[in-house]
């Protein structure tokens, strides 16, 4: 099997949104992190793109790590949080699925390379330079890295799409994202309490609509 | 004003000719390699010249990827959205024609130029009579398909919405079946 023929084998029929405008996102979905998971759903939609992610294939049969490579496939750019890189729980485990999904992306980067469908990823990592230790391979990317608070997640990636050339511009700036914030996490306690307390992918996709499309831009 | 100069690696050469050509016209222009001595902190220094500048001229290409050292520049640049004011005389100039120019930039009145024969004395002039009108370095053609595209990606947006929404409701029904 050729390598285009083994990605057509995982690509699906149905493709939500250009591919020049998909970000896909992958990070992690536990409540802890969901606050800057919102911060970057809610950034790249102001940001003119389309935000995806492995939730929107949630309930299909194939395995998630299918789904996510479908989603990285469908998608000309995506965003991979590194953050998280301590054990966890009482064996004090490291978790790996963000780094392997990273590392598809990285691939796929390389793999279509000056073709009109190529891919660009960004890799979001801790302070201080904590990725040199656990990640070392990824040096010379100089990723771009947050506090873990929404203001910085939304101006790293702001800044990180308007350096992609299928960024145009007015734009909201920044910090008109983040004042949209709020907004937006209320939206989503709204959806979530009318749901019985399930968030789901298309509760959140409508609320970042309604937020975006009301901001005033540059 | 200070003009600061980002290029990559490839373009130090050129930077280095048009620095001298934008300085021999008073343009007051900062460039690294002129700027900082040994053993200076790069990023220190770049960072700190990038958040002085009045006004940027960018090196783009050719090929599709800044370098390291250029990218940190673009960061930088983004990180305080510095392209968003446009007060800010922001002149890309291309080189190359099959160069790819990043968002950011788009808006902006580039000047292409052929790699294997730039005239720096020219390209110095025009630039620095774009820099005495910062409203000129705005394109507002590419500002208008800006609009459009805005407008397209709400409608988009909206469409998904409304595709995964249906979705949602035919999974909700094959459930009951079960």
């Amino acid at each position: 099997m050729t390598s285009s023929a083994r990605v057509c084998a995982v690509s699906s029929n149905t493709v939500p949104a250009a591919y020049e405008k998909s970000v896909f996102i992958n990070c992690p979905f536990d409540d802890d992190f969901q606050p800057l998971f919102h911060a970057i759903v809610l950034t790249v939609a102001a940001q003119g793109f389309t935000p995806r992610c492995a939730h929107e294939t949630e309930g299909q049969a194939d395995p998630r790590i299918v789904r996510i490579a479908r989603g990285l496939m469908e998608s000309k750019y995506s965003i991979h949080d590194l953050s998280r890189y301590q054990g966890q729980g009482a064996e004090n485990l490291g978790r790996f699925n963000m780094p392997l999904e990273l590392g598809i992306a990285l691939g796929m980067r390389y793999l279509k390379e000056g073709t009109p469908a190529g891919h660009n990823w960004v890799a979001l990592v801790p302070e201080q330079f904590m990725h040199q230790k656990f990640i070392s391979d990824l040096a010379g990317f100089d990723p771009p890295d947050h506090d873990q608070k929404p203001p910085t997640v939304i101006r790293k990636v702001a800044a990180w799409l308007s350096m992609q050339p299928d960024f145009t511009q007015p734009t909201p700036t920044a910090k008109t994202i983040l004042d949209a914030y709020p907004s937006f996490c209320a939206l989503l306690a709204d959806a979530k309490a009318a749901s019985l307390g399930t968030l789901t992918w298309p509760s959140i996709i409508k609320s970042v609509q309604v937020v975006v499309s009301g901001m005033p831009l540059v | 004003m200070n003009v600061f100069i980002s290029h990559s690696r490839q373009n130090g050469s050129a930077a280095l000719k048009l620095y001298e050509r934008l300085s021999q016209r008073g343009v007051q222009a900062w460039l690294d390699t002129c700027e900082l001595d040994a053993g200076e902190d790069w990023n220190q220094r770049v960072a700190a010249a990038i958040e002085a500048a009045g006004a940027f001229v960018v090196l783009v290409g050719p090929g599709a990827e800044p370098d390291r050292s250029q990218r940190f520049e673009w960061q930088e640049i983004t990180d305080h959205e510095f392209y968003l004011d446009a007060k800010k005389p922001m002149i890309p100039v291309v080189i190359g024609s099959s160069t790819e120019i990043p968002g950011f930039l788009r808006t902006r009145n580039a000047f292409t130029v052929n790699p294997s024969s730039i005239d720096f004395d020219s390209l110095a002039e025009r630039i620095a009579e774009a820099l005495g009108k910062p409203d000129a370095t705005i394109d507002p053609v590419q500002l208008e398909r800006g609009r459009d595209a805005r407008e397209q990606a709400v409608k988009s947006l909206k469409e998904y919405s409304l595709e995964l929404e249906r979705d949602d409701v035919k999974r909700a029904g094959l459930r009951g079946l079960k």
